[in-house]
């Protein structure tokens, strides 16, 4: 995983409950790295996992609650840092649609070895986009987070529901209705 | 937790990322780097690549350039104003010039003037559309000579510059060739164009097949005729679109034959129409002589072959007309003479009464007239029967002289001409066996006599037997007579036709005889010859075959004779017991042997195992009718095969008589019958020599019943009219016979003769006519005749008697 995702996530733990929290998971996780993170390095994916899960325990909020608000928050830092991937796009739904057909694959260009999950479009008409995620990382409630963040980058407004397509949650279907 | 600590790992971790991120940025760097050398490798190599590919280029422009100068083409580039700018070496000897002087020059000063404007409208539609083959043929002046150039042309632009490059070969030989080709193709074009001309008006359709039978053209004329355009059946066998599934006889011309064929199709048009065609194929070879199909010329006979169709159904209602008409007249005929019969009965009967004079004349014109009508009923008959077909030769081995001596004899007893002298010639032997129809023979020279001896008032009447040849013998009958003129010699054997219209005013007749004597002559594969000048009598004659070896077959046929004779017997087939008895008892007064069959299916039975004289048949017969048994027999070849077949028939239905003769039946006698007419019927069929003696008489009740009918009145009228006249003179016929005054008793017999038909005993009048005729004749033979028929005749007297009691009680 991206070095970017752990130091947005610190930053994010830190701007929320102080770098104490932060210590505080790096130690209980005991990640391999030892916390240490550079947005230019590549890391184990199940460090953020143990990060995740020791920030749930030690703020008593669900899992899908942190990845949520952690979705959310990456959006902002995404739309500030990578402006070329909003040239030329005008609303939510062509925007979300070149996640996976043009963003993903220029991250790819950048970075090989970069795990990426699948993003797609199912269906869609002017008032209705069905997206479907399916990746084994199972983070379909971090993407809800960026897709909100994405409704309001536009300033449209719309529902996302979720449907899980398998009970795991590593394929999950996105309706999206204005 | 202390919060120094915190710090001391957060500044701890902050170091060590940066150094993280130093080292990645560095390695990156490197990578960067090297990156970097590895292009500019890349861009050497790049450079010397292209430098090679120039090098190589230049070359190949000036290996271009050579072949360009030096092409044995003609290139030529001129200006959007058709001024030279370019020429190469081919070009320059081509046009005689060198190549400066040249490119003061324009192409219009070569080409040909004639064709300035066609080379105008060409640059012009160069220039303004997109041409697919800018090519175009001019012809040029240069050295005095006219050179024809094919010119490909191409607009090339080179910066701002633009101008036309042509490669232009010399194609001189080429046209004249082609113009020459051009002059005999339409020589062919205009000998085609006739062809197709006199093709197109003779409304042929043809079709051109390959060696499969498939079809590679139709003209349109073809397609017209079929209703097919020529795109819809190219590609398939005529069988597959268009040929009538039923004469779908393979293909329409043996492809490996080299012969034409010509054959009759039926073909099915697009809408479904049947045409017929008439088709008449011819392979067709290749230069080699290959064969490489056929070409068939159709020709539609659909309306002729309607013309034929109707042609036959008017012919065959003509025909069936004819036979309709032929069977009526037989049928009409027949029904004719019954009641006729009884007309000259009754006159002849009436002129024995006491009559005044004009009476006697009256009866004398009714009896003439009667005469007349029977004979033409007859004759008509006679004809109607020949040309039906109705009359069947029956060939037997007979002796002619006796015969015709016969014939003779009975032909001479009914005329009484005291002025005509009837001769009897054989200039033959004694005895001349012929193998022919003997009713046939004999009916001929009966007509031939009774013609002659019509038309002759005075002189002679002769029948002349002559032999002219060791095979054949001559039957002549000439007469004195009034005699023909040359140009009715053919009309007088037309039927209805007479010498001289004027012959029916004077001798009445007709016109019938002559034309059933040729008719009959005909079925005896013989003609009746004639020989006449008007005033000077006539001359008619008939050729007979006569058996070789006569004498030989005088032996065995004189045996053969009299076994028929003796063994005569007749087959009755008979299922009604009433009939049964009626029947037999007539044939055993005559004393003639019978077998009887109960029905159809016996009688064939019967029939099938010896030959009968005669066969009596009875139609409406349990089992199998009469028509049927008939049939059977007429088809099978047992020995009755060509036996006479009398039908016993008590319907009056002429669809059943028809029938009867139509499966081969010779005559039919209504039910109920009178004994006459089956002896009669026996006599004519079979030959049967009756024995007269000793017969039983009795009254015809049916013949009274018909001219009678319930009126006993006029019965008794009738019968008492008998009893006062006939007894005595049949007591004077008795005193004659003894005396021996024969004339007498001829005049006596002819008197009563008719009297016992008028009571319904025909059969005495019979007897009364022999001793007549022999009477006449002066034969002393009448007087036995009268003696042997005495009992009989006051027999019948007797029953006459009976009968008015019987009447007078009721």
């Amino acid at each position: 995983m991206k070095g970017i995702v752990f130091t947005e996530f610190l930053e994010m733990v830190e701007g929320t409950f102080g770098y104490d929290t932060v210590d505080s998971i790096i130690v209980n996780s005991k990640v391999e790295s030892g916390g240490v993170y550079t947005a230019v390095g590549t890391y184990p994916h199940s460090e953020i996992v143990q990060l995740v899960v020791a920030l749930s325990q030690e703020t008593k909020t669900p899992v899908p609650n942190l990845l949520h608000a952690f979705g959310r928050y990456l959006f902002d830092t995404f739309s500030k840092n990578y402006t070329t991937f909003f040239e030329g796009v005008d609303n939510a739904f062509d925007f979300f649609e070149s996640i996976e057909n043009y963003i993903h694959v220029e991250v790819l260009k950048l970075y090989p070895d970069a795990q990426l999950p699948k993003f797609y479009t199912e269906a869609r008409d002017d008032k209705e986009l069905h997206l479907v995620y399916e990746s084994d990382r199972k983070m379909a409630d971090f993407a809800l987070g960026l897709l909100e963040k994405g409704l309001e980058y536009f300033k449209e407004e719309a529902t996302i529901e979720m449907k899980p397509l398998i009970e795991d949650g590593s394929k999950v279907l996105f309706l999206i209705r204005k | 937790m202390p919060k120094t600590s915190i710090i001391q790992r957060r500044l701890d971790r902050e170091i060590r990322a940066r150094k993280q991120a130093e080292l990645v940025l560095e390695k990156k760097a490197l990578e960067l780097y090297e990156a970097n050398n590895k292009l500019s490798v890349l861009n050497a190599q790049l450079a010397e690549e292209v430098e090679v590919k120039s090098t190589k280029l230049e070359i190949q422009e000036k290996q271009y350039k050579k072949l360009v100068e030096e092409a044995s083409d003609f290139i030529i580039n001129f200006s959007k104003s058709l001024k030279f700018t370019y020429v190469n070496v081919q070009a320059e000897k081509l046009l005689g010039l060198s190549k400066e002087e040249l490119l003061t020059k324009t192409i219009v000063d070569f080409v040909h003037p004639q064709y300035l404007e066609q080379a105008g409208d060409f640059f012009y539609d160069f220039n303004h559309r997109e041409l697919n083959e800018p090519y175009i043929e001019l012809p040029i002046t240069a050295n005095n000579k006219v050179i024809w150039l094919g010119l490909s042309v191409n607009l090339v632009q080179e910066g701002n510059a633009e101008y036309y490059s042509t490669i232009a070969r010399d194609i001189t030989q080429r046209r004249k060739i082609e113009a020459e080709l051009e002059k005999a193709m339409s020589g062919l074009e205009r000998s085609e164009h006739k062809y197709r001309g006199i093709l197109q008006n003779l409304k042929l359709g043809i079709v051109e097949t390959d060696v499969n039978g498939i079809v590679v053209a139709a003209n349109e004329i073809f397609q017209n005729l079929i209703g097919y355009s020529e795109e819809e059946i190219l590609g398939k066998t005529p069988e597959e679109s268009y040929v009538h599934n039923n004469d779908n006889q393979g293909s329409l011309v043996s492809v490996g034959g080299d012969d034409t064929q010509v054959s009759d199709l039926r073909l099915m048009t697009k809408d479904g129409t049947i045409i017929n065609v008439l088709i008449s194929a011819a392979p067709v070879h290749d230069m080699e002589g290959n064969l490489i199909g056929s070409i068939g010329i159709h020709y539609d006979i659909t309306e002729l072959r309607k013309l034929t169709r109707d042609l036959e159904i008017a012919k065959n209602i003509a025909e069936e007309a004819q036979r309709a008409e032929q069977k009526f007249l037989a049928v009409m005929t027949h029904e004719i003479r019954t009641p006729l019969n009884a007309i000259v009965g009754m006159s002849h009967l009436l002129k024995d009464t006491s009559l005044d004079n004009e009476q006697s004349e009256y009866v004398g014109l009714i009896n003439n007239a009667a005469d007349i009508l029977q004979s033409l009923v007859t004759d008509v008959l006679d004809l109607s029967k020949i040309e039906s077909g109705k009359i069947e030769v029956q060939k037997q081995d007979f002796e002619l002289i006796q015969h015709l001596d016969n014939v003779f004899k009975t032909v001479k007893m009914k005329y009484a001409k005291p002025k005509v002298e009837l001769i009897f010639d054989n200039r033959t032997s004694d005895q001349l066996w012929v193998n022919t129809d003997k009713k046939i023979v004999h009916q001929i020279v009966t007509n031939l006599l009774d013609n002659a001896l019509k038309f002759t008032e005075e002189g002679k009447v002769a029948l002349v037997i002559e032999s002219k040849s060791p095979t054949e013998v001559k039957l002549t009958v000439t007469d004195t007579g009034i005699g023909i003129s040359e140009n009715r010699k053919q009309a007088i054997f037309e039927e209805f036709e007479q010498a001289d219209e004027s012959i029916q005013g004077l001798y009445g007749g007709t016109g019938l005889g002559l034309a059933i004597c040729q008719k009959l002559a005909t079925l005896l594969n013989t003609r009746l010859g004639v020989d006449s000048k008007l005033g000077e009598g006539a001359e008619f004659s008939i050729m007979l075959p006569i058996k070789a070896a006569n004498a030989q077959v005088f032996q065995t046929q004189t045996t053969q004779t009299e076994l028929a004779t003796n063994k005569s017997t007749i087959l009755i087939a008979e299922d009604n017991l009433m009939n049964q008895k009626y029947v037999t008892k007539l044939l055993e007064k005559r004393g003639i042997d019978y077998v009887l069959a109960n029905d159809g299916k016996e009688a064939v039975a019967i029939a099938s195992q010896k030959k009968y004289d005669l066969i009596l048949m009875d139609i409406q017969m349990p089992q199998m009718t009469g028509v049927e048994a008939t049939t059977v027999i007429r088809k099978g070849n047992g020995p009755n095969a060509k036996t006479p077949i009398i039908a016993l028939t008590a319907s009056t239905l002429v669809s059943q008589r028809t029938k009867a003769f139509e499966v081969g039946m010779d005559e039919f006698l209504s039910k109920p019958f009178r004994p006459e007419q089956l002896y009669n019927v026996i006599e004519n069929y079979s030959g049967v020599i009756s024995d007269k003696e000793g017969h039983h008489i009795e009254i015809d009740e049916a013949y009274i019943a018909e001219y009678y009918g319930d009126d006993d009145e006029y019965k008794l009228d009738m019968f008492n009219t008998f009893l006062e006249s006939t007894p005595f003179e049949l007591d004077k016929l008795d005193q004659l016979s003894k005396h021996g005054d024969l004339e007498s008793l001829g005049q006596v017999a002819h008197k009563i003769k008719p009297t016992f038909t008028m009571v319904g005993i025909a059969e005495l009048t019979e007897f009364m006519l022999q001793i007549e005729q022999a009477a006449r004749k002066g034969d002393e033979g009448a007087r036995t005749l009268v003696d042997k028929y005495m009992n009989s005749l006051r027999d019948g007297v007797e029953l006459i008697q009976k009968e008015v009691k019987k009447i007078s009680q009721k």
